[in-house]
């Protein structure tokens, strides 16, 4: 990013928005399953981007993998202090917080993540993973619904998830 | 195709790896990625793609939904309140740092004065407790008060929140911000509808020095009080 467009200042943070924004907004609601929470959710994580812009360095990673750290920190406060139990102290609950994989802020931002690299496979590769994986339909009534021999549909999803793998890898999350 | 030819076998390796297969298919998968370094190392990029999906939501995938069209303007403007505070407290704490520079002459003469007349055996006056600030929450809703006082103690902060007018029942959360936008909780509450209004003690175990600000959220409403 040049100079003139740092985070610091607002043409940059109306560039970063733009380019950005929308997609941390999902991830916000996907999360969050409010859109008023995802609205301040995004707010958040501009300003927390602006407070810390001097510490980003485009060398080590892009700005598009540092807004999503920022916006994952952000849902998963927001989410916790959202939760209905009150608490009082973090040293009072740190032994009871669950495991990373337990939270259901970090699964839902998994999911949200999985299902924004579907979003960015072609249709054809989207359509053969949605059906038989997530619908449960027989290869041969997809292959059918799509006019296609039903070892074709079979290919379409080994490519499909080779796509995935790369879209996955792509939004630098390529995590487990 | 023959079945030795290795595009074969990897077009059968997607739905193998989603589980798909039936039982002849997973057979000749299985006797094949035995002896076939190159499958089963294909299998093996592909079982983390598969574990992805199953955390995924296929009904969720055909849209995502949009921001409302003036969310960048607010991003913006939040940003812009922040840096006006941020200039403010700079001003202020300048301000400060010139008042104290002359006011540690005075405390200098003061002190002079006042060791000359008295003896080695008398008691040291009390220390002083650490100064309490108190700040104001501002942009509420008609009738709402909330002031937080914050005192630095050895262990972190602590935190008094008054609240009065909100509504009863509501949960309060509390939050230290760091100048990196990083928090510390301090705490929640639910507000009690008193004619007094509440007053809740909290605690945070960040130093008064390394927290610009206090957050504290009512219900779906954040506020944020700049600390000087």
């Amino acid at each position: 990013m040049p100079r003139s467009a740092t985070l610091d200042q607002d043409e940059g943070l109306r560039t970063a928005y733009r380019a950005h924004g929308p997609e941390l907004y999902g991830l916000a609601v996907r999360t969050l399953g409010d859109r008023g929470l995802a609205e301040e959710a995004v707010q958040e994580t501009f300003l927390r981007a602006w407070h810390a812009a001097d510490r980003f360095d485009p060398a080590l990673g892009s700005l598009r993998t540092w807004l999503f750290a920022i916006a994952r920190n952000v849902v998963i406060d927001i989410g916790r202090a959202r939760a209905v139990r009150p608490r009082l102290a973090d040293a009072a609950v740190v032994e009871d917080r669950p495991d990373e994989e337990e939270d259901p802020y970090e699964r839902a931002l998994l999911a949200w993540e999985v299902e924004e690299a579907l979003r960015r496979l072609g249709d054809a590769h989207r359509e053969v993973l949605v059906e038989t994986y997530y619908r449960c339909r027989p290869y041969a009534e997809v292959a059918a619904a799509l006019g296609v021999p039903e070892g074709t549909v079979k290919s379409r999803v080994y490519y499909a998830l080779r796509a995935l793998r790369n879209a996955l890898e792509e939004m630098g999350f390529d995590g487990p | 195709m023959a079945p030795d030819d290795h595009r074969f076998w990897r077009e059968r390796l997607g739905a193998y790896a989603l589980g798909h297969s039936d039982a002849d298919e997973t057979a000749a998968v299985h006797a094949h990625t035995e002896g076939c370094r190159g499958c089963r190392e294909e299998l093996a990029e592909l079982a983390p793609v598969v574990r992805r999906l199953s955390l995924g939501d296929g009904e969720r995938v055909a849209s995502s939904p949009a921001p409302p069209r003036d969310l960048g303007d607010r991003v913006l403007a939040r940003v812009g309140r922040e840096r006006r505070s941020r200039r403010a407290r700079r001003r202020r704490n300048a301000v400060r740092g010139s008042f104290a520079a002359a006011a540690a002459v005075g405390v200098a003469a003061v002190a002079a004065i006042a060791l000359v007349p008295r003896g080695d055996d008398e008691p040291e006056p009390a220390r002083r407790g650490p100064p309490a600030e108190t700040v104001a929450f501002r942009g509420l809703p008609p009738g709402v008060s909330m002031r937080a006082t914050v005192i630095p103690r050895a262990w972190g902060t602590a935190i008094t929140v008054s609240v009065r007018g909100a509504p009863g029942g509501i949960l309060c959360v509390v939050w230290l911000e760091r100048a990196d936008g990083t928090r510390v909780s301090a705490g929640s509450f639910r507000y009690v509808d008193r004619s007094e209004g509440s007053r809740v003690m909290l605690a945070a175990a960040l130093p008064r020095s390394d927290a610009v600000e206090v957050g504290l959220r009512a219900g779906r409403w954040t506020y944020v009080a700049p600390l000087p």
